[in-house]
C-alpha cells in the first residue's frame, strides 16, 4: 500500500519517451525533467516533518492544493535533491500568504517571477551558490529550487504560458531564480538577521521582481560607485517608478558591498541614501504612466515633486552576493503589489 | 549500448569515421517506432510509474456559487472596475447594453486601481444592493 495519492502513468523507462510524455501535456517548462517516480518523490517527502497529504494551501489561480506530495512531484521534475526540499516548501509557504499576491503575479503581463533569497548554514549544506556567477548556471541547488518553483506554479497554480501566464515577454529567470547571500564576504549582517531572524538561523525570503539590470563601476571610490548605482536605478520604464508600493532589489558584489561599508555605510543608511538620491522628475513619466501613478495614489509617495525609486528607504532591499572581481552588481526592479516575505527553513507552519 | 564502440575523437579524425560511429550508436539504440525487438529477445524497455504533478481536484469544483438570476430585468448589477486602460472603454458598453438590452434598472460601479483588491465594505455593500456583478479587468 502507498502513502501517494496522484493520479499514475505507466510510461516506457525511456528518458526520451518520459520528458515527451509531460512536455506534450504542458506539464514543463520545456526543458527535460527527471521522472518523479514514487521511489523518488518518497525521499523527498522523507525530507521533512510533514506528511505527504499535508497541505499548505492552494496555488492562484487554478487553485491546486499544494500538498507536500505534489510539491515534492514537482520537485522530483525540477531535478532537485531532497535535502533542497525544505527550501522549497518554506518558500511557497511563504508565496501562498496572501501578501504576496501569486494571485496577482501568475497571469500578468509585467515579466515578474519570484526571486528567492538563501540565507544561513544551508547554503553550505547544499552547496548553494552565493559568490561567482551566483545569478547564472552552473548550480545544482540555485537552478533547482528555483526551477521547482516554477513548475509549481505551473502545474498547481496553472500558470501556462499564453493562456493562463499573459506575460508579454517574459525573461529568463522565469525559469529559475534563486540565489544565497554571500555573509562570508558581505560587511554588514545576514540580510535574514535585518528582517528579524538569528544569523544560524536557515531562511528564505521571496520577492517579485524583474529582470536584473547591471549596474557596473570598477572605482574604488565610494562616491563614485554611489553616483553609478543611484543614477542607474531610476528610469521612467521600471516598473517600481510607476508602481510605488513595490520593493526593488539591489544585489551589491561584496566588493562594492565592502567599499560602502569601509566609508561609512550600513546597510540602513545605503538605503535613505539611495532614497533620497535616486529620484526620477515628476514630468519624467509619459502622461499613460503618470495617470497609473494617480490611479494607484501614489502621488503622496512623491518627495520634492520627485519620484523615488520606492515610497520609503526599507522598502529598498540590499543583498550582498556574486563574486569580489569585477566590480558588477544589479537591481532588480519590481512591480509588484506584493509583499517581501521571509520563512525560517524547516520551522513550523 | 551493447555493441556500439566508444566514440574517440583521436580515433576518429576524419568526417567518415565520425558519421561511422555515430551510425553504430544509433544502431545500439531501439527505434521508438520499431518494436519488431519484442519478438527478437532483445533489450527490453522496461516500463516505469510515474506521478503526476497537477492536481486531481481545484478548488472551482468545491466553490459554492451564488444564486443566479432567471432574468436581469429590473435588477441591480454591480460592476468592479480595475481602471485599467481597456476596462474603462468596456465599462461604458457594459452598461449600455446591460439597460438597453437586459433591461437592467441600476448599475453599482466600484472603482479599484490595477492590481488591488475590491475593500471589503465595498464588496459587503454590493453584495448587499446587487442581484448579480460583473468583475472587469481590461487589461
Amino acid at each position: 500500500m502507498t502513502l501517494l495519492t496522484s493520479t499514475r502513468e505507466l510510461l516506457d523507462d525511456d528518458s526520451e519517451v518520459v520528458n515527451q510524455y509531460f512536455y506534450d501535456r504542458g506539464l514543463t517548462d520545456g526543458l527535460p525533467v527527471i521522472a518523479p517516480t514514487e521511489e523518488r518523490v518518497l525521499r523527498f517527502v522523507e525530507a521533512i516533518e510533514h506528511g505527504p497529504s499535508h497541505s499548505f494551501g492552494r496555488v492562484p489561480p487554478l487553485n491546486g492544493l499544494a500538498t507536500i506530495e505534489k510539491i515534492a512531484v514537482n520537485a522530483v521534475m525540477a531535478g532537485c535533491r531532497p535535502e533542497y526540499f525544505p527550501i522549497i516548501v518554506a518558500a511557497l509557504e511563504a508565496m501562498l500568504e496572501p501578501e504576496f499576491e501569486l494571485a496577482g503575479m501568475q497571469p500578468t503581463t509585467n515579466p515578474l517571477t519570484p526571486m528567492l533569497v538563501v540565507n544561513g548554514p544551508i547554503r553550505h549544506r547544499i552547496r548553494l551558490n552565493c559568490g561567482t556567477g551566483v545569478m547564472g548556471p552552473g548550480w545544482q541547488a540555485n537552478a533547482t529550487i528555483g526551477r521547482a518553483i516554477r513548475l509549481i506554479l505551473l502545474n498547481l497554480g496553472g500558470a501556462s504560458p499564453g493562456e493562463v501566464d499573459k506575460c508579454t515577454q517574459g525573461f529568463v529567470g522565469k525559469y529559475s531564480l534563486c540565489i544565497g547571500e554571500n555573509e562570508e564576504e558581505s560587511p554588514w549582517e545576514p540580510f535574514h538577521v535585518g528582517r528579524g531572524f538569528s544569523s544560524d538561523q536557515d531562511v528564505v525570503t521571496v520577492v517579485g521582481v524583474n529582470a536584473s539590470t547591471n549596474i557596473h563601476d570598477s572605482s574604488a571610490s565610494w562616491e563614485d560607485l554611489l553616483k553609478t548605482l543611484t543614477r542607474s536605478l531610476i528610469s521612467p520604464g521600471t516598473a517600481n517608478v510607476a508602481d510605488s508600493y513595490s520593493t526593488p532589489v539591489i544585489v551589491l558584489n561584496p566588493l562594492h558591498a565592502r567599499i560602502l561599508a569601509d566609508a561609512g555605510f550600513s546597510r540602513e543608511r545605503l538605503q535613505a541614501h539611495i532614497y533620497e538620491h535616486a529620484r526620477l522628475p515628476a514630468d519624467g513619466l509619459s502622461n499613460r504612466r503618470a495617470h497609473l501613478r494617480r490611479e494607484d495614489g501614489a502621488e503622496r509617495f512623491l518627495v520634492d515633486g520627485e519620484i523615488p525609486f520606492a515610497k520609503d528607504p526599507l522598502s529598498i532591499l540590499i543583498v550582498v552576493a556574486g563574486g569580489m572581481q569585477g566590480g558588477h552588481s544589479c537591481y532588480l526592479p519590481n512591480g509588484h503589489y506584493g509583499h517581501v516575505l521571509s520563512r525560517e527553513v524547516g520551522g513550523q507552519p | 549500448l551493447h555493441n556500439a564502440t566508444l566514440y574517440s575523437p583521436d580515433a576518429a579524425e576524419t568526417t567518415a569515421d565520425f558519421a561511422a560511429h555515430c551510425s553504430a550508436v544509433r544502431g545500439s539504440y531501439r527505434d521508438a517506432t520499431d518494436d519488431s525487438w519484442r519478438n527478437r529477445g532483445e533489450r527490453v524497455t522496461n516500463k516505469i510509474s510515474v506521478l503526476m504533478p497537477y492536481p486531481e481536484q481545484t478548488h472551482t469544483t468545491e466553490l459554492r456559487l451564488a444564486p443566479r438570476v432567471d432574468s436581469l430585468r429590473g435588477c441591480t448589477v454591480g460592476i468592479v472596475n480595475n481602471s485599467w486602460h481597456c476596462m474603462n472603454l468596456i465599462v461604458d458598453e457594459y452598461r449600455r447594453v446591460l439597460v438597453e438590452t437586459y433591461g437592467v434598472t441600476d448599475i453599482v460601479e466600484k472603482r479599484i486601481s490595477a492590481a488591488q483588491k475590491l475593500p471589503v465594505p465595498d464588496v459587503e455593500e454590493m453584495a448587499t444592493r446587487c442581484d448579480a456583478a460583473i468583475v472587469g479587468i481590461g487589461n
